[in-house]
């Protein structure tokens, strides 16, 4: 079954702060999609992204996961269909693989599955000469990636990427655009956030413009991207 | 795997190691343990721990535990109910609990002698001394002349409480005076002070023999001495409110120090090591020693 | 003079069982005032009392414990056990204010990548702990070596009693009195000895863990 993620008028204040990151967000997300978004620094990408993800609480207003609030029962069931990866992912103590495998363990996959999951995701992403090496001791767009693959190892039905692209180089770009592609085909919800709106436009159906934690723009891809450059 | 097998065998060891640690250390292995609030320059003698050492030879099962302190903190410790003894030499302290009807069963154990030291050159004169009012006199002037030290225990321990008393009979008052020096310490650090800053002061003659033969203090040496107004009188005591086992096991070392057998071994320490003795039994003189206590506790 | 084997022994047990003890509530209060905004006054105080004078706490445990305190009716005063929950107490805002700081970014890095990956609140908590504990380890250490090398606790609260509450430093602060400064300073080589001997291991138990 797809899925469906609805944000209703969502406020996000961070704890300590006066201003709001996000002001009174609606927007619905439809699964088999991908969403760009986009926007000037501070104006709420992360932020979004991670009300998505349900890592946030909205401080106003609701999510709605097909209908129905998470944030109003078991939060922890909701989370394990969603994946989020930071920008500036950290690596648990370990092996690439400890780290590739963590998030099985948590959800309690054996041994052998884990394994045999691990080794698919590390192909499709190229990661399989890492697989013995110290997780911190790998370069920022090698952390970038393994964080991904620790993720999307997990078949979860929504995926939100914060800058993914950012320290990637360019055969691995196109390896990800690749998988990005296939995780649409197969009926996922993809979101994700870059500076780069032209990479955004080639890779997703729709854009959503953020300023000062509004959305100011949105709409199909193309559409967007024409009125930005009539814009500027 | 061989890790976790390293990480479990050195579990176990520590385990082990802890156990057995927490019942031979940490426990009270003997049946009743006996409390004793005393002072520093007496426990650090020795004496008291080769008179503990022998009555639990006497006596399995018993345990005597000192707890080294000034005098007046010995007693005030006493008092307070946290020993149920206690062993100290300043009569005028003392009296002051006896009358408050906290410590009974006073019992005279041993005595020995003050001595004024101070540095070889003697700058105060203090050799040519006739008395001890001369002897305190002397100290005061080359004080204010600026050409002598003084150093004070200051901490209120039954050394500080004598050395009080001998400037109130000289009629003198140093308090607060430049060449004055309070140090809140024990008698070890007092001499070691003294002997590093060519000062004067009163010392126990225990300690003073000892840090002279360890070669801690060259610089001082025994100025006056042998006077009867600089004896110290030390005295056991038993704390009203301690009762029961410990109350009848602490009678008992008080009873030993004092029984001829006691005496002897006070009379006998420290002679091998410093040619003479450290503290004189009382038994002697035991009425002397009675009335000059109670002089003692009267001029408070 | 006891054995110095069996000094140092006691005042490692001591030390050791007082560290653990504070470890026990200091980690979880530390993690309890990283999660919630409404504690942070109290890191404050905790960090203010880091310095706190070990005689200061000797002296106040020794008013509680005195017969005629409040709490004389448990005869703990002069046993090692005093020692070793004074020594607890001291060295608490220590490893609090510590840990604090650990866990807090533990929280901000390894709870959210914990719960991105679908971890419930519980697994998130282990998450973070596993991932913090060299560095808690090491405030914990740090915490031992103010506990094994203080004096002012175990002199007032345990009397330093011969075969008894006799500690390390209790008993060089003896042998100094006694003007036994070799003893003294043999005793006090061991205890630096001890200090570093410790800080080293953790150092390599870290680096055989791999933690930043
Ligand atoms: N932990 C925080 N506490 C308080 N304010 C925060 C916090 N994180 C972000 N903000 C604020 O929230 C607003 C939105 O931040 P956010 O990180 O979502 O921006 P962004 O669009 O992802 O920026 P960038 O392009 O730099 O990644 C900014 O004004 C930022 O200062
Ligand atoms: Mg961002």
């Amino acid at each position: 079954m797809g899925i469906r993620v609805e944000l209703r008028g969502v406020s996000y204040i961070y704890p300590g702060s006066k201003s709001r990151a996000l002001k009174n967000v609606s927007i619905t997300l439809r699964n088999g999609m991908c969403y760009g978004v986009t926007g000037p620094n501070g104006s709420g990408k992360t932020t979004l992204l991670k009300i998505i993800s349900l890592l946030y609480k909205p401080t106003d207003g609701h999510v709605l996961y097909n209908g129905t609030d998470p944030w109003g029962g078991d939060i922890t069931s909701y989370r394990k269909r969603v994946v989020y990866v930071h920008e500036k992912p950290v690596m648990v103590r370990g092996s690439v693989l400890d780290n590739l495998a963590l998030g099985l363990r948590i959800r309690g996959y054996n041994g052998d599955q884990i394994k045999e999951r691990i080794e698919r995701i590390a192909v499709k992403l190229d990661l399989s000469p890492l697989l013995d090496r110290n997780a911190r001791d790998l370069s920022a767009g090698q952390r970038q990636l393994v964080a991904i693959a620790r993720a999307l190892v997990l078949d979860p039905d929504v995926i939100a990427l914060d800058e993914p692209y950012s320290n990637i180089d360019f055969r691995k770009r196109k390896r990800l655009s690749r998988v990005v592609n296939e995780l649409r085909g197969k009926g996922k919800l993809v979101v994700i956030s870059s500076h780069d709106i032209g990479l955004l436009v080639s890779l997703c159906d729709y854009i959503i413009y953020l300023e000062n934690g509004e959305i100011v723009l949105e709409g199909p891809a193309g559409e967007v991207y024409r009125e930005l450059l009539s814009e500027h | 795997m061989e890790r976790s097998a390293l990480l479990a065998s050195a579990i176990i060891v520590l385990v082990v190691i802890v156990l057995a640690s927490y019942t031979f250390l940490l426990n009270n292995n003997s049946t009743i343990a006996v409390k004793a609030t005393t002072t520093t320059s007496l426990y650090a003698t020795g004496l008291l721990d080769y008179l503990g050492d022998k009555f639990e030879e006497k006596h399995p099962g018993v345990s005597i535990q000192f707890v080294a302190v000034g005098s007046g903190e010995a007693l005030r410790r006493a008092a307070s109910g946290d020993a149920c003894f206690v062993l100290v030499h300043a009569p005028s302290l003392e009296i002051q609990y006896i009358n408050q009807g906290v410590l009974e069963y006073h019992k005279i154990f041993a005595y020995n002698y003050f001595i004024i030291v101070g540095p070889s050159d003697d700058p105060a004169g203090v050799r040519q001394a006739t008395n001890l009012t001369d002897v305190m006199e002397r100290i005061y002037r080359a004080g204010e002349e600026g050409e002598a030290l003084f150093i004070s225990r200051g901490d209120n321990s039954g050394t500080n409480v004598k050395e009080l008393q001998l400037w109130k009979m000289a009629g003198l008052d140093p308090k607060g005076k430049q060449w004055y020096i309070e140090i809140g310490q024990g008698m070890g650090e007092t001499l070691v002070m003294a002997s590093e800053k060519n000062a004067y002061t009163l010392s126990d003659i225990g300690t003073y023999l000892k840090f002279k033969k360890d070669g801690r203090i060259p610089n001082l040496e025994i100025l006056y001495s042998n006077d009867t107004a600089l004896i110290n009188i030390y005295s056991a005591y038993l704390v009203k409110s301690c009762s029961g086992e410990e109350r009848k096991a602490a009678k008992e070392f008080i009873d030993f120090i004092t029984s001829d057998d006691g005496q002897m071994l006070i009379a006998n320490y420290g002679v091998d090591k410093y040619g003479q003795p450290l503290f004189y039994p009382a038994s002697d003189k035991l009425s002397m020693l009675e009335s000059t206590w109670s002089e003692l506790a009267g001029q408070g | 003079m006891e054995p110095i084997q069996i000094i140092v022994l006691r005042s490692l047990t001591i030390s050791g069982t007082a560290t653990l003890l504070a470890a026990l509530w200091s980690i979880p209060l530390a993690y309890l005032l990283a999660s919630s905004r409404r504690f942070r006054p109290l890191v404050y105080f905790f960090e203010a009392l880091v310095g706190i004078p070990t005689v200061l706490v000797g002296l106040l445990l020794y008013l509680l414990l005195s017969r005629n305190g409040p709490l004389g009716f448990l005869e703990l005063l002069y046993t090692p056990q005093a020692i070793i929950v004074g020594e607890a107490l001291l060295i608490t805002p220590l490893i609090t204010a510590v840990s604090y700081q650990t866990i807090l970014t533990g929280l901000s890095y390894y709870r959210e990548l914990a719960l991105t990956l679908g971890a419930s609140d519980k697994q998130a908590a282990l998450l973070v702990f596993r991932e913090t504990l060299p560095s808690l380890i090491s405030s914990v250490v740090m915490g031992f070596s103010r506990a094994v090398g203080e004096l002012g606790v175990a002199l007032i609260v345990g009397g330093n009693i011969k075969g008894y509450t006799r500690t390390m430093t209790t008993s060089i602060a003896l042998a100094t009195a006694m003007g036994e400064y070799e003893a003294a300073v043999k005793l006090g080589l061991v205890l630096t000895a001890i200090a570093v001997g410790v800080s080293l291991a953790v150092r390599l138990v870290r680096r055989e863990w791999g933690s930043e």
